[in-house]
């Protein structure tokens, strides 16, 4: 193709524009597709880990500390709660399944949850390999935690109180009965225990001073959720949130930033374009005659337009193909560099379908900021601008 | 072969050529004169196929151009007619060597490295091939000019004062060049001139007035 040949010609001829044109369209893809990983990505991780629970209940605090510590496991707890409190909910006839947890201890970075047998049919977790925890200071590992940690079943482990890493070492020795199949969701980062062995590296308190830090509940209708979550919030000294209500609040703040950042792209975009088109037309006014001469060698009014139409679309391409690349470098960079972006379940190295609506946005700006320029070129005249002087 | 009959063309409203009849035999060197504004490079756009004419037939090898499509112009352009201009010689985007291969492939021909070199050497300007033609001197661009017109072997070589910037030595060898290579592709030339040094190379004349 003749208007392909004439595309890399420009390029060599002017290669710092053209870099700069393409880095440009690079930044705003890079921007978009970073963006639509992350929100889709985290958006994803927040709905699967929060699924089958429809109510917390915990100590009084913010709601959505609540929900960010006991369900997404990301935030610290507001603080514990009586354990019988835990059971009278537990008994409440509305509910239909209900698991109190202990948090508070983890094993370089990955969290230690106590929990009885009611928290994996809450997640529908089962061992692959070995069996569930029965008596105090067993416990079964997470799928991820289990490979990242290197822990089988019939080792031992510390664990370390607080949730960041390298926190005081507890003298107790944990030993591994089994790991969980991995699931997809929250539980698969998590080492359970039963409660007990909490309490027990805590300073074993009376039987009537037992806590929990919260209790998950599926409730056996909708409506008993909101009903209950009511009544803890407006009858006791507790307070109880919903998930996905919580997920919703999270993201109307995380929102407002995601937008400005969208319109940053836009604008990137917009502004790639934008030089794009002056780049083009100030090439149509400087190498007029280029384009006359051209069609004095016989190149046809159409392949003159394609030439510069192309030249829009290849930048664009080639920015697109090196944004989509960036963007998901930097989600995986990201998620390889904060554990809590690994708690977001961010990876740049799986793709989502948005992309393709901006790649093709990227296309549509570069074609657009070709047009008039390349149908400048298609109107040449050719007698006049070779009869001029150069 | 050249024919022309009853050929006007009128620029921006005003008639600015004026040829009752014209005939040039293949393979001759013809050359038009007339002082500036008479309409040399008119004619030279029209047998291009740049220009159409108001009125009149202009037939290049038998074809009347002036009724062909403007894609089928540019296709018997690209194939048949190489051009060398007054002022726009080169494609400034381009070495010299890709404007040659250019030319050969929007003649539809293979863009062979002998064929190129080849021509250069004979225009002694080999060492100029991936010079751009703005390191160029006047006569290296008019000799590089002459090479891409020349390239893809037309049947029909258009030169528009080909000699007015050069020296009696270079417009000498210019008008040596373009005839020999006219005659090396078994071409018809036609040269648009007002310098007197050259007339008396050329066989065929036409002597344009300026119109009123
Ligand atoms: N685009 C145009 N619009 C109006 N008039 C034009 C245009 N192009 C050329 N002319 C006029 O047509 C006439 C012939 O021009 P042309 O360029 O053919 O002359 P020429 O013989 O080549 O002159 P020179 O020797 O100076 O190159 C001139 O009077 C010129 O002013
Ligand atoms: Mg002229």
């Amino acid at each position: 193709m003749i208007a392909l040949g004439l595309i890399a010609a420009a390029w060599r001829d002017r290669p710092l524009t053209a870099a700069l044109h393409t880095l440009m369209m690079a930044a705003g893809v890079a921007v978009a597709t970073a963006l639509l990983l992350f929100s889709v990505q985290s958006d994803r991780r927040l709905a699967h880990d929060a699924r089958g629970i429809d109510l917390v209940i915990g100590a009084k605090g913010s709601p959505l500390q609540l929900v960010m510590a006991a369900v997404f496991h990301i935030d610290v707890p507001t603080g514990n709660i009586a354990l019988a409190d835990a059971q009278r909910i537990a008994a409440d006839p509305r509910v239909a399944r209900a698991a109190a947890i202990g948090l508070g201890d983890s094993v370089r970075g990955w969290r230690i949850v106590g929990a009885d047998a009611a928290f994996f049919a809450l997640h529908e977790a089962a061992p692959a390999i070995g069996r569930l925890p029965e008596a105090p200071m067993e416990a079964v590992i997470g799928a991820d935690a289990a490979r990242r940690l290197g822990l089988r079943p019939g080792d031992s482990f510390h664990g370390a109180h607080g949730l960041g890493e390298g926190g005081d070492h507890h003298d107790e020795d944990y030993t591994v009965v089994g790991v969980l199949a991995a699931r997809g969701s929250v539980i698969d980062r998590l080492i359970v225990t039963p409660l007990e062995s909490i309490w027990a590296t805590h300073g074993a308190p009376a039987e009537t001073a037992r806590e929990a830090t919260a209790v998950l509940v599926r409730t056996k209708t909708p409506f008993a959720a909101m009903a209950l979550k009511q009544e803890v919030n407006t009858g006791t000294t507790m307070v109880a949130a919903r998930p996905p209500e919580e997920a919703a609040r999270l993201f109307s703040l995380v929102g407002a930033g995601a937008d400005a950042m969208r319109g940053f792209a836009v604008l990137l975009i917009g502004l790639a374009a934008l030089s794009v088109f002056a780049g083009l037309l100030s090439l149509l006014r400087e190498r007029r005659g280029d384009i006359a001469l051209l069609r004095a060698m016989g190149a046809t009014r159409v392949t003159v337009f394609g030439a510069l139409l192309g030249q829009g679309l290849a930048t664009a391409a080639l920015g697109a193909g090196i944004g989509i690349g960036l963007g998901h470098i930097a989600i995986e960079a990201f998620a390889r560099m904060s554990s809590q972006a690994r708690e977001l379940g961010l990876t740049g190295l799986s793709a989502h379908p948005g992309e393709f609506v901006i790649v093709t946005a990227a296309l549509g700006a570069g074609l657009l900021a070709a047009l008039i320029p390349a149908i400048g070129a298609y109107r040449v005249d050719v007698a006049q601008t070779l009869s001029e002087a150069p | 072969m050249i024919a022309i009959s009853n050929l006007q063309v009128s620029r921006g409203g005003r008639s600015t050529l004026d040829l009752p009849a014209w005939r040039v035999q293949a393979g001759a060197m013809a050359l038009v004169t007339g002082p500036s504004g008479s309409g040399k490079t008119t004619l030279l756009h029209v047998l291009a196929g740049l220009l159409r004419p108001d009125r009149g037939s202009v037939e290049i090898d038998g074809v009347a151009i002036g009724a062909l499509a403007e894609p089928a112009r540019d296709a018997f352009r690209a194939g048949r007619i190489g051009v060398v201009f007054q002022t726009q010689r080169l494609m400034q985007s381009l070495t010299v060597t890709g404007n040659l291969a250019l030319a050969l492939r929007l003649a539809r021909r293979s863009a062979d490295r002998r064929r190129m070199t080849d021509v250069l050497g004979r225009l002694d300007i080999a060492h100029l091939a991936s010079r751009r033609p703005r390191s160029l001197s006047v006569g290296e661009a008019q000799r590089a000019a002459i090479a891409r017109a020349i390239v893809a072997g037309p049947r029909l070589l258009l030169a528009d004062e080909p000699t007015s910037a050069l020296d009696d030595a270079h417009a000498e060898a210019a008008i040596d060049l373009l005839c020999a290579e006219a005659r090396a592709c078994d071409a018809t030339l036609v040269v648009a001139s007002h310098d007197a040094r050259i007339f008396e190379r050329f066989d065929t004349r036409l002597s344009l007035e300026r119109s009123s």
